[in-house]
C-alpha cells in the first residue's frame, strides 16, 4: 500500500480547521435600514475593542468564511457577517453584490458601533471588496471630520482580500479603470493579494489610487495562492495551507493595520 | 418562419466556442527585451519587419492552457511568412514554466519577466493579455482571455498587417 503525505496533510489540516470552528457559538441577529428594509446577520460573539463587519464573496455561504469567523471570535475579535442580498431580495450571484449601496453599509457600520461599542473593521474579498469600499467612501461623505484612524466615529479600517475593484473589464495596454469609491475615503486600507494572480501585478498602482483619498495603503502578497483561494473546488495544498490558517492572517492583518503608523509598530 | 429561427439555431450551434475581438489599439508601445527560457534574450526591436503577438500568460491561467495548441496552429500556418510569437511568463520561477512548457508543448518562443516590470509597462493586468504587433513594432490590436488561435478572423487580420 502506497502512502500519500499530501492528502494527509489537506485531510488533518481541514479537520484541525473543523475542530477549531466548532467550538465558538454563532447568535442570529436583525437589524433594520429602513422600515422596510431589515438585515440578517451572523454575530459571532467575542471580547476584544475591535470587531470585523465581514462582507463575503458569496455572502458568506462558504464553510471557509463561517470557520474562520467563528475561529477569530474564539479568539477574541467578534464578526459580523450581513446578508445584504437576502435584504434587498436579490439572488446570490457575484453580480448582485453591485447593487448594495454604500449608504446602507454605512447603516450597517453605525448599528455595529452603536450596539457594541467597538471600533469597526471591515473585511471583503473578490468582488465583495467593492460593498466595503462603497461604504467606506459613504462613510467618508457623512462624517467628514472623522480622523484618518477613525477615531471619532467607529469606522476603524479595511481588509481587502484580493480585490477586484475594476469599473469595467480589463483592456491589455490600458491602466486599469476603478470604480469611484477607490480614492474616496481615508480610513487605514490593508490588501492581501495572491502571489499567483495578474492582479498583483497592478497592486502599486490600486495603492496609490487608493492613496489619493488619504488612506494609509498596507499590500500583503500570499504566497502560492490564486485569488478566491479559500473558495475554490480545485485548490491546491498552499491554498488549504493558508484557508486552514486564514483566521490567524486575518487577525496577523487587523493587528498590522492597528498597530502600524508610519513605518513602524506601535506596541 | 421555422426556417428562419432554424437557421437562427444552426448559426448559434455553430459559433466558435471562442469569441474573437481583436480590439483596436491607439497607443505607446513599451519596449520588451527579456530573457527567455532558452537562456537567449529577446529584443522586440529585433522583430522589426515581422507582425508579432505578444501575449502575457501565466501557467495557473487555465484559459492559457486551453489555447496554447491553437497558437502553435497559428505559429505552423504562418510558416516562411513574417510572423511570430513572444508569450511572456507573469513572474512565475523558471523551474514552474519549464514543468508547464514540458506538458503543454508550446512551440514559440516563452519569455521570463521574474521582476514584472514588462509586465506594468505594458499594463497587463489580466491573464491572458494579448498584443498584435504591426511591422513597424507598434500595438496595432489588443485582446483579453482565451480565444481560438486557429480562427480565420485572426488569420486575416495577421495577413492584413504583414501585407500594409
Amino acid at each position: 500500500m502506497s502512502f500519500h503525505p499530501i492528502p494527509l496533510l489537506r485531510a488533518l489540516l481541514v479537520a484541525a480547521g473543523l475542530m477549531a470552528g466548532a467550538a465558538q457559538a454563532m447568535e442570529p441577529i436583525t437589524i433594520m435600514l429602513n422600515d422596510d428594509t431589515e438585515v440578517d446577520i451572523r454575530d459571532y460573539i467575542a471580547e476584544g475593542d475591535e470587531m470585523l463587519l465581514g462582507f463575503a464573496c458569496d455572502q458568506g455561504g462558504g464553510s471557509n468564511e463561517e470557520r474562520t469567523a467563528s475561529m477569530l471570535a474564539e479568539d477574541g475579535i467578534e464578526t459580523w457577517m450581513p446578508d445584504m442580498l437576502s435584504a434587498y431580495m436579490l439572488p446570490k450571484l457575484p453580480s448582485s453584490i453591485k447593487s448594495i449601496s454604500g449608504d446602507d453599509i454605512v447603516k450597517v457600520i453605525e448599528n455595529a458601533y452603536n450596539k457594541t461599542g467597538k471600533k469597526v473593521y471591515l473585511i471583503a474579498g473578490g468582488n465583495a471588496a467593492a460593498v466595503a469600499l462603497n461604504g467606506a467612501a459613504k462613510w467618508k461623505e457623512k462624517y467628514p471630520q472623522a480622523d484618518s484612524q477613525g477615531e471619532n466615529h467607529g469606522l476603524g479600517g479595511i481588509i481587502m482580500l484580493f480585490p477586484r475593484l475594476n469599473a469595467k473589464p480589463p483592456e491589455p495596454g490600458k491602466p486599469p479603470v476603478y470604480i469611484d469609491a477607490v480614492g474616496k475615503t481615508d480610513v487605514p486600507i490593508l490588501i492581501l493579494e495572491g502571489e499567483r494572480t495578474p492582479n498583483r501585478w497592478g497592486l502599486p498602482l490600486l495603492k496609490k489610487k487608493l492613496e489619493a483619498g488619504g488612506s494609509r495603503v498596507m499590500t500583503m502578497i500570499i504566497p502560492a495562492v490564486r485569488g478566491y483561494f479559500y473558495n475554490r473546488e480545485d485548490s491546491n495544498l498552499a491554498e488549504d495551507v493558508v484557508t486552514a490558517q486564514l483566521a490567524g492572517v486575518i487577525k496577523a492583518s487587523l493587528y498590522t493595520l492597528t498597530h502600524y503608523r508610519n513605518g513602524v509598530l506601535i506596541p | 418562419m421555422k426556417k428562419i429561427i432554424a437557421l437562427l439555431v444552426a448559426l448559434v450551434v455553430s459559433a466558435p466556442a471562442f469569441a474573437v475581438n481583436l480590439k483596436p489599439f491607439d497607443g505607446p508601445t513599451p519596449p520588451l527585451k527579456l530573457q527567455g527560457l532558452d537562456g537567449k534574450t529577446h529584443d522586440l526591436n529585433d522583430d522589426r519587419g515581422k507582425v508579432v503577438l505578444v501575449q502575457f500568460w501565466a501557467t495557473y491561467c487555465g484559459p492559457c492552457r486551453k489555447e496554447m495548441p491553437s497558437m502553435n496552429k497559428l505559429l505552423k500556418s504562418f510558416e516562411g511568412k513574417p510572423f511570430d510569437i513572444l508569450a511572456v511568463d507573469m513572474g512565475e520561477t523558471k523551474e514552474e514554466v519549464q514543468a508547464f512548457v514540458n506538458e503543454v508543448k508550446p512551440e514559440f518562443t516563452i519569455l521570463l519577466n521574474p521582476e514584472g516590470d514588462a509586465i506594468a509597462a505594458w499594463n497587463a493586468f489580466a491573464v491572458p493579455a494579448n498584443f498584435l504587433i504591426d511591422k513597424t513594432g507598434k500595438i496595432r490590436y489588443t485582446l483579453f482571455g482565451g480565444t481560438d488561435w486557429a480562427a480565420p478572423e485572426i488569420a486575416q487580420t495577421i495577413t492584413e498587417l504583414i501585407n500594409e
